[in-house]
């Protein structure tokens, strides 16, 4: 027997797989060669390690960073353009930009979720669509007027709200764009406060953050909830802009913030 | 796996429904996790890995075959994922010299060993089609016949791929002294 021949028969024998008169074989090779019985110490010590290396929990965080994406856009069986959900692009300037194109497309499929959420309530996420039943109203505009896109695009912007009963501030879910580089979120620094920033992968992407500004560094495919605390009732302008490799895009939404519930 | 379930999930999923894709999502994301875990030896990729899988299947449902397996063209997809993201690396993952050094006594490198972190990384020294068959049966716990329906092989070119995939990672573990021939 060549030593494939005796190895094919160990991993049988380890894998449970050998039959009667293969494991009477090999017993008797085992019971007879010392080399064979290394030859079968090793392989054991191969199946053993590989039961140890124990197979292990997605994290969480996968789930709800590709819904969260599903949310901020992509459509089922769409390669580019998510269907509109919430708030529609109202402006558009055809133009012959077609560089233009995947970068603002991205940035409108990759766009940003915007749950308004109401912590004593405590349930789980329930997009509650565009009429924001629990929802505060949100409105806004992305890409802007200037921004040079193909009206296709244009007519197909959206910037979807959730409103989900689960925290008392603003969240702004981003999902970078292809291309995408740097992500600025601009607001009142007197009306929200930045509370907290979870990336979709810890460490990779650096932020900035100062009052009334947060500066994200992204890469592609990148997913974070960035958490806004309201500090007063009244309106709130939050501008978005995307700078990537292909220019830059940019994004305001308005929205009206309730007193603060104890 | 049960096909029909996902075959409606799928359709629902088609007509606009994430919570129907939510429901693979949860269904399959540890299978997809540990396998991208075992090919890139990284959690940080694997995580990423994973998520864009799920996003590609999701922009892509159109276009699957619902004659298929779910959990075939998905897998595919991952795999592609995390290839891609192991080429942009462009370095192989070393293994980690330090944890084996020679002054770890024989019993430290059996802990080391039992907690399977050099299999681990032995792992990433295989190549692509031995590693993916490791993972596949021993952490995945599928049959040879379900990797063969997997990826597409027949079960006996399975079973000899394992072989020799166990052989050349008992190989790197003697090299690294975890084992001796």
């Amino acid at each position: 027997m060549n030593d494939n021949e005796l190895d094919r028969l160990i991993q049988d024998e380890l894998e449970g797989l050998a039959t009667p008169e293969a494991a009477e074989r090999l017993r008797a090779i085992l019971a007879r060669d010392p080399r064979a019985r290394a030859r079968h110490g090793e392989m054991a010590s191969v199946f053993r390690a590989l039961r140890e290396a124990k197979r292990e929990s997605a994290p969480a965080e996968i789930r709800e960073g590709v819904l969260a994406a599903i949310a901020a856009g992509h459509e089922a069986g769409a390669s580019r353009l998510g269907r509109p959900a919430a708030v529609t692009s109202t402006r558009r300037r055809p133009t012959g930009l077609g560089w233009a194109v995947p970068f603002l497309a991205g940035a409108v499929v990759g766009g940003l979720v915007v749950a308004l959420a109401y912590p004593h309530l405590g349930a789980g996420p329930g997009a509650l669509g565009p009429s924001g039943r629990t929802g505060l109203p949100v409105t806004g505009t992305l890409p802007p007027p200037e921004a040079p896109v193909a009206p296709r695009q244009i007519a197909r912007a959206v910037l979807p709200v959730e409103a989900r009963p689960v925290g008392g501030a603003l969240q702004l879910r981003f999902a970078a764009p292809p291309g995408a580089r740097v992500m600025t979120i601009e607001f009142d620094a007197g009306t929200l406060a930045p509370l907290e920033l979870r990336w979709g992968r810890p460490g990779r992407g650096r932020a900035a953050i100062e009052p009334g500004r947060v500066r994200l560094e992204l890469t592609e495919g990148d997913l974070g909830v960035l958490v806004l605390a309201p500090l007063r009732a009244g309106e709130a302008t939050i501008r978005v802009t995307t700078q990537g490799d292909a220019g830059t895009a940019q994004g305001t939404l308005h929205t009206t913030l309730p007193p603060r519930k104890e | 796996m049960t096909t029909e379930d996902d075959a409606t999930l799928v359709r629902r999923s088609l007509d606009g429904d994430r919570d129907a894709f939510g429901e693979l999502v949860l269904r399959y994301q540890d299978l997809l996790f540990n396998v991208a875990l075992r090919m890139t030896n990284d959690r940080e990729d694997a995580r990423d890995a994973t998520q864009s899988a799920f996003l590609k299947a999701w922009r892509k449902l159109g276009t699957f075959d619902r004659r298929n397996k779910f959990f075939s063209w998905l897998y595919r997809i991952l795999v592609n994922e995390t290839l891609n993201r192991v080429r942009r690396r462009r370095v192989q993952v070393p293994l980690d010299e330090n944890m084996i050094a020679s002054e770890r006594s024989p019993d430290e490198q059996a802990e080391i060993a039992e907690t399977g972190a050099l299999v681990e990384a032995g792992l990433v020294r295989l190549r692509r089609e031995h590693r993916e068959v490791i993972v596949l049966r021993h952490f995945l716990g599928m049959s040879h016949g379900e990797i063969g329906g997997l990826l597409h092989l027949p079960e006996k070119t399975v079973k000899s791929r394992l072989y020799t995939a166990r052989q050349a990672l008992a190989q790197v573990l003697r090299r690294r002294g975890v084992t001796s021939a």
